[in-house]
């Protein structure tokens, strides 16, 4: 009797235990790290921050590991604790962060989720931190992509443009001059029957498959350079707008068109499944942003891949919107200072050149100004930013986009006209805006 | 001395770590769907405001009918793939020959393969201009034209196939498992009363089979509902919607839209399907034990 109760009483106690120890399991973590920490009770605070560029780990590692190692080094209060975030977990990792206000001090992502986090007052204002310098040093439409309700929450630190890659050999078959490529659109469009009936590849690549951003991309660098102005008026895209209605056509006609030549099956082409075609010579001409470079760097450095600027819409101006990725602070940092001062130092010209090897064009004339200019395809790279426009952004920006891409995907295959791909677009925005 | 009491509460308290891990793990979750889905929500800020059922609307706009379709498409077409593939192999695979621990070693394989990698494989594999399929088709010159297997008309196809690529181990091995229960001397006595394969199928195996196969057809059903990997990757819902399943809305709703609340009234629906699939199965159980 006695046994069994003393049995009893130990599976009680074990089946209490395990409970509280459930429960313990589940706690709130209040107790989560300090960050901060006074060494030896002195004045000099231990500081570190943590730090997150979204990528690949193993390449951006070998950038910034360097770069942290030397500003440690020059600021020993600082720790750097560089993390890791592959694009394939990047949006909905970042939003589950921002919830649980556990984002990062210093984080690279793309601004709409940046500025969505903005509306919801997660992310700090960098404008009073800016110095001028940086301000003077950044191209315009890269600072100006940045901002969103005049304010600067984001600081742009890889980007691209949309540029025109193409296979010189090809060209030459074709009997086409490989150092006047296509400036404007029917020399393009010229090119591109010319490769397709005098050689085995196909006139252009086209990138169809669904994703919206990487074909809103396209139409919005084709828009800007059809009319030579913005595509965003910082509450609509200007061509959902009834006065550039049929400039807007103009450029889903010239969409059309690059199809009539270009690889069969494009809605099964991404953005870089149709690098391969490229870079094995299916293809003679591709429009493209410049991390292009990183698959076909082999054949740009032995000529048989040159780089031009985006082909000419009726404005006659070799103009492409820029796409940025970007630095911002969220307002749960606990060392707003701290961080900014690493941030800026991120921003110092040979460390930006560093981090744009990872594909990006220069962000910063100073950087642009390292650049060798006997190079053609480097002065192109620099031209386009020059010229470019920023896309545009907003909280919105993904919704848009994936309306904008299902209407381009119907377009490219050859499903709808131009006239009917734009009334669905603008009707789609319509609602999008009014939400 | 046992008390009364102490009897009475002794079970409960027994059960007590298993009832506060149910609450944490599904309870919580449901709780939450629910309330983010009758509100204006999002992944950030959670739950806003009530917002009067408007996150249901979205459940009667067309697109989501059509997605509504074309997940219906998928799960029949998909189960129904699964269940004959899964049913004929297990057959096969119980019947004694040579290597036969080798082929169910591999008839496995495409289980324990990580969703997204066999979605970036299969999109490989199938692509029109560089796929090892189209490859070996225009070399055997069966074809002229290299064939579009995730392009217009026959991406859904596509992915329903490679659906029943990878459901059907689970199926083989849950039937395979089922096959062993069935007494030899049943069979032996069919065969020598004269039975065909096929009849000794029908009236000896099948009916062995039913019940695991009911259970494993509605969790491969609850499954196949819930696709989203593999369609995400191959398709992302394209060509023009084609392969755009309930699944994908829910994320696009949730992560593309920043728009939680109405991502989960169409989880909540889903939550509802499989629900009423599985109390369907359970009260035909029911009167078959009866």
């Amino acid at each position: 009797m006695k046994i069994k109760t003393v049995k009893k009483l130990a599976s009680c106690l074990l089946v209490a235990s395990m409970t509280m120890g459930l429960l313990a399991g589940c706690g709130s973590g209040s107790d989560k790290e300090a960050k901060s920490e006074k060494k030896d009770g002195g004045s000099d605070e231990k500081v570190t921050i943590s730090f997150m560029r979204t990528g690949t780990p193993e390449i951006l590692r070998g950038i910034f590991e360097p770069i942290i190692a030397e500003y440690e080094k020059e600021n020993p209060n600082v720790t750097i604790d560089m993390q890791d975030l592959g694009w394939a977990d990047a949006e909905k990792t970042l939003q589950v962060m921002a919830s649980s206000q556990t984002l990062p001090d210093v984080m690279y992502h793309l601004p709409a989720t940046i500025f969505d986090m903005a509306d919801k007052g997660l992310i700090e204002d960098l404008t009073p931190y800016m110095d001028d310098e940086l301000k003077e040093d950044m191209y315009p439409a890269l600072l100006e992509a940045g901002q969103y309700d005049g304010k600067q929450y984001v600081i742009p630190c890889g980007a691209t443009t949309l540029l025109l890659w193409y296979n010189t050999e090809l060209f030459e078959q074709a009997g086409l001059d490989p150092d006047n490529p296509p400036a404007t659109w029917e020399e393009f469009l010229a090119a591109e029957k010319a490769i397709d009936e005098k050689t085995d590849a196909a006139g252009a690549a086209i990138y169809a498959k669904a994703s919206g951003g990487e074909t809103s991309f396209v139409f919005e660098s084709l828009f800007a350079s059809e009319i030579n102005g913005p595509t965003w008026d910082g509450e609509m895209y200007t061509y959902d707008k009834e006065e550039n209605k049929q400039a807007a056509i103009n450029t889903l006609n010239f969409i059309k068109d690059m199809t009539q030549y270009s690889q069969g099956n494009v809605e099964e082409f991404g953005r870089f499944d149709v690098r391969t075609l490229l870079r094995d010579g299916n293809v003679g001409m591709v429009l493209d942003a410049v991390n292009i470079e990183n698959q076909i760097q082999e054949g740009l450095d032995s000529g048989k891949f040159k780089v031009a600027q985006l082909p000419a819409g009726a404005s006659g101006v070799q103009t492409s919107a820029v796409n940025m990725g970007g630095f911002f602070i969220p307002t749960n940092c606990e060392h707003k200072e701290e961080a900014w001062k690493f941030l800026r130092y991120l921003m110092d010209t040979d460390n930006q050149k560093a981090h744009s090897a990872y594909g990006s064009i220069p962000i910063l004339q100073s950087e642009a100004a390292t650049y060798d200019e006997s190079d053609n395809n480097e002065a192109v790279i620099i031209k386009s930013v020059e010229e470019s426009v920023p896309e545009g952004v907003s909280p919105k920006t993904n919704s848009l986009w994936s309306v904008t891409g299902e209407q381009l995907q119907l377009l490219m295959m050859g499903k709808q006209d131009a006239e009917t791909t734009l009334k669905n677009i603008t009707a789609g925005h319509e609602k999008i805006y009014n939400e | 001395m046992k008390t009364k009491r102490s009897t009475k509460i002794e079970p409960y308290l027994f059960i007590l770590p298993t009832i506060i891990l149910l609450i944490l793990v599904l309870g919580i979750p449901l709780v939450n769907v629910f309330k983010f889905s009758v509100g204006k929500s999002n992944i950030i800020q959670g739950f806003l405001e009530w917002n009067s059922f408007e996150n249901f609307h979205y459940l009667a706009t067309p697109e989501f009918l059509k997605a509504l379709g074309v997940t219906a498409v998928y799960v029949v077409f998909g189960v129904a793939g699964i269940v004959v593939c899964g049913t004929l192999v297990a057959v096969a695979l119980n019947k004694p020959m040579p290597l036969r621990g080798i082929f169910r070693s591999i008839v496995i394989i495409p289980w324990i393969v990580p969703q997204a990698f066999a979605a970036s494989m299969w999109s490989w594999v199938l692509n029109s201009q560089f796929g090892f399929i189209n490859q070996l088709l225009m070399k055997l010159n069966w074809i002229t034209e290299p064939i579009s297997f995730l392009g217009d008309g026959k991406a859904l196809g596509t992915v329903i196939m490679v659906r029943i690529w990878q459901g059907t181990p689970f199926m083989i091995i849950s039937l395979m498992a089922a096959l062993q229960t069935i007494p030899s001397d049943i069979e032996e006595a069919a065969d020598l009363d004269g039975a065909s394969a096929l009849q000794r199928f029908r009236f000896i195996t099948l009916p062995y089979l039913k019940p695991v196969l009911s259970t494993t057809t509605l969790i491969v059903t609850a499954w196949t509902i819930q696709i989203f990997d593999t369609v995400y990757i191959m398709t992302n819902g394209g060509p023009a919607g084609q392969t755009e399943l309930v699944a994908l809305e829910i994320y696009n709703k949730a992560f593309r839209d920043y728009d939680l609340g109405t991502a989960c009234a169409i989880a909540l629906l889903v939550l509802l399907i499989v629900g009423i699939i599985g109390f369907l199965k359970f009260k035909n159980e029911r009167q078959v034990e009866e």
